[in-house]
């Protein structure tokens, strides 16, 4: 109350209208700014997602695609350890596995190496970046399915998660260790230092066709055993799944590790 | 701007590629003059930091690159003798993406993309895919995507494989009319791409470079060597065997040679104005004997 | 040291008449602000100008007081400071009156008489702070922000700028 009694008087004092010509001026000398565009850089969170629309279209299709269907197969098959459902969560890893390697391997690309190397970005900031990716898509996947299963059928989740998983490492595994074997020569001394153990960059062989010959083989695999009469899907047989999942795990971590350390290194 | 190489040396396992190369670069185009081989390329891995030196290291401005990291890579643009792209890139989707590594502003990479594309005459490929291309169009975009960042330090490995002459000639014309305040370094064995606009020529045989200075300097080197006379056809193959040949032509039955030698090849023999070719093919001759 | 891209050079750059508005909406309270602490209205003019040309040319600062106009009082103050700095001719406590239609009205001179010595008794801080709380009608918060005092000094400043002022005021 008191305040606006101050107010009021205080507001008798007024000031002269500004003139139009100071503001006209001003705009006019603002426009002149020389504002170099050119020297502007992104932050890393820019550079992420700007990435996002060089990941070709058909990684973004397939992951799509393959929701749809394992929804699709979960909400109308049955659970039962004998129906085809759980070897479809299983082999689910390779086929998706193989998406993400064709989007790491872009980088690779003959040619491209040097480039990438000599940008500010780094090589290992886009492999990060794409790894990043392929995780989180694959985590949206299955944790859709996971979402389907316990929301309509129950509480399978956990078993699902172990058919999914093995597979799924298994297949990272052989696909890094194919992106080594391809890229990257044999034979480097002390992964850990690589400031002085140098990488040699061979880029003329693509690792996908290893990938694939590698994801064939695990769905084969399961397939085979599975048609042989091995229930590999019956409880009983859950420590085997557990150790597998125990066992690529840290091998799937191990091989990223080195695909990220290595990728800040030299060439030979 | 101070670029300095300190000692670099390259070795594999049983070669030494680049030996002990010390060299100061302030502002200004060099041409690093020499034949496939010669080590031209290590050494600019070097640079460029894609190669780790066995020895030496290169500095800007007194501070270390390999230690400036992306600092240093923001500064750097950089053509390969070959380089790739993801397949099914269209030439604006690969600028557009080289833009988006170097960290360009996106929206500011558009308008640079445009305006690189016009520059090397690609405007009209803008949108077809690069395994489309010609060797001479690919040439372009890599020279293209080298200048998205506008660098400070930019370095050329054999820009012009692949170009006709008159590509040829815009290039040289493109680089001689960039602004001065950058270092920029060609590599290359081909002799006109540099002679007129470098200021500085390093020619590079077996790892070291055995000369360095400006254009006129070195081919003062041949001054009173090039020799332009005329040989018997009968004797031709003798002589072309013995000595370093420039340029040959057949004139009836007489062969007129542009020869380049220490003492007068020929009778009658008489003394040429030296070009740098004939420097370069005189470095270079030696190797063979 | 790159300079990071921001989305407010983006807009000035690639949006179509955005410089323009962005002056046009902010021109009149920094004026404003200005010629009550200048009292001159060409003087104000001049800093007001300088304060967006200043702003424009240093667009990497910004992020640090939020709203814009917020920067630009800062911009502002400063340069009013540096103003006051110089030596000069003109005492900077007079407010010129309006050129036209001013109104004869001697209450209203001496109404405004009086309200220049009871804003002078102020210190330079409170002074200001008045001037942003009830001539600009700025938040406290905004006040703190663009002055950097604490917002609990802010407040207790400006109670203390009020009592004097009504004391000074009442006594007619």
């Amino acid at each position: 109350m008191r305040n606006r009694k101050l107010k009021r008087r205080l507001a008798v004092l007024t000031v002269p209208q500004y003139s139009y010509e100071g503001l006209e001026n001003t705009i006019a000398k603002a426009r002149g700014i020389q504002f170099h565009p050119e020297k502007q850089r992104m932050t890393t969170r820019q550079f992420f997602l700007d990435q996002i629309r060089f990941i070709r279209k058909e990684f973004w299709g397939m992951k799509l695609i393959f929701t749809a269907f394992l929804a699709y197969l979960l909400l109308s098959g049955g659970v039962d350890p004998e129906s085809w459902l759980w070897t479809f969560v299983a082999i689910s890893g390779p086929v998706l596995c193989l998406a993400n390697a064709n989007v790491l391997c872009d980088v690779y690309r003959p040619g491209m190496l040097e480039l990438q190397m000599t940008a500010r970005n780094s090589l290992q900031k886009v492999l990060i970046f794409r790894l990043m990716v392929s995780g989180v898509m694959d985590l949206l996947a299955f944790s859709c399915g996971a979402a389907i299963l316990t929301l309509w059928k129950g509480v399978y989740l956990w078993r699902m998660f172990l058919y999914a998983v093995v597979p799924y490492n298994l297949m990272c595994m052989g696909c890094l260790a194919a992106l080594h074997r391809t890229q990257v020569a044999s034979g480097i001394k002390d992964p850990s230092d690589c400031g002085h153990h140098m990488i040699i960059y061979k880029t003329e062989e693509s690792p996908l066709p290893y990938c694939m010959a590698w994801g064939i083989a695990i769905v084969f695999i399961m397939i085979l055993l599975k048609t042989e009469g091995y229930q590999i899907f019956e409880p009983e047989n859950v420590t085997v799944w557990v150790a597998l999942a125990a066992f690529s795990t840290l091998g799937a971590i191990r091989e990223m590790k080195k695909l990220i350390r290595y990728a800040a290194c030299k060439a030979a | 701007m101070r670029l300095i190489l300190e000692r670099l040396s390259k070795q594999f396992k049983n070669k030494i590629a680049v030996e002990q190369v010390s060299v100061a670069l302030t502002e200004g185009i060099y041409g690093f003059l020499g034949a496939n081989g010669a080590g031209k390329t290590t050494l600019i891995q070097m640079v460029c930091g894609i190669v780790e030196p066995t020895a030496g290291e290169v500095k800007l401005d007194g501070k270390n690159t390999v230690s400036m990291g992306e600092d240093f890579r923001d500064l750097l643009g950089y053509l390969p003798q070959e380089f790739g792209y993801t397949p099914g890139f269209t030439a604006k989707d690969f600028l557009l993406y080289i833009s988006s590594i170097k960290g360009l502003e996106p929206k500011f990479a558009k308008k640079k993309t445009e305006e690189l594309l016009r520059l090397v005459n690609l405007e009209e490929e803008t949108n077809h895919k690069i395994r489309t291309f010609s060797g001479g169009m690919k040439r372009r975009l890599g020279i293209a995507q080298a200048l998205l960042n506008d660098p400070k330090i930019l370095i050329l490995d054999e820009p012009t494989a692949g170009l006709d002459p008159k590509e040829r000639v815009y290039f040289r014309n493109l680089i001689s009319g960039m602004s001065k305040d950058k270092i920029i370094i060609i590599s290359t064995h081909i002799v006109s791409d540099i002679e007129y606009i470098s200021d500085r020529i390093l020619v590079m045989k077996k790892g070291r470079f055995i000369l360095d200075g400006p254009a006129e300097e070195l081919v003062a080197e041949v001054d009173g060597m090039v020799w332009g006379c005329a040989v018997p056809q009968k004797e031709w193959p003798g002589f072309e065997q013995a000595h370093c040949i420039a340029n040959a032509h057949n004139r009836g039955n007489m062969v007129e040679a542009r020869v380049i030698s220490g003492q007068c090849p020929y009778k009658g023999a008489k003394k040429l104005e030296p070009v740098l070719e004939d420097l370069y093919l005189q470095c270079f001759y030696e190797e063979k004997g | 040291m790159p300079v990071f891209s921001s989305g407010l050079l983006n807009h000035i750059l690639y949006k179509e008449g955005y410089l323009e508005k962005l002056i046009a909406d902010n021109y009149e309270d920094i004026y404003r602000y200005c010629c009550y602490h200048l009292g001159q209205r060409q003087t104000a003019e001049d800093i007001t100008q300088e304060v967006f040309l200043k702003f424009l040319n240093n667009l990497d600062s910004y992020k640090d007081y939020g709203k814009i106009k917020n920067y630009l009082y800062v911009i502002a103050g400063n340069l009013i400071k540096n103003y006051f700095k110089k030596p000069k001719e003109v005492c900077a406590d007079e407010i010129e009156g309006q050129e036209e239609g001013a109104q004869d009205d001697t209450d209203n001179i001496l109404d405004r008489m009086m309200i220049l010595d009871a804003l002078s008794a102020l210190e330079k801080t409170e002074k200001d702070i008045v001037i942003l709380r009830y001539y600009q009608d700025l938040r406290i918060k905004d006040i703190s922000r663009i002055t950097g005092i604490p917002l609990s000094t802010v407040r207790y400043k400006l109670k203390r700028a009020e009592a004097i002022l009504r004391e000074r005021l009442e006594t007619i």
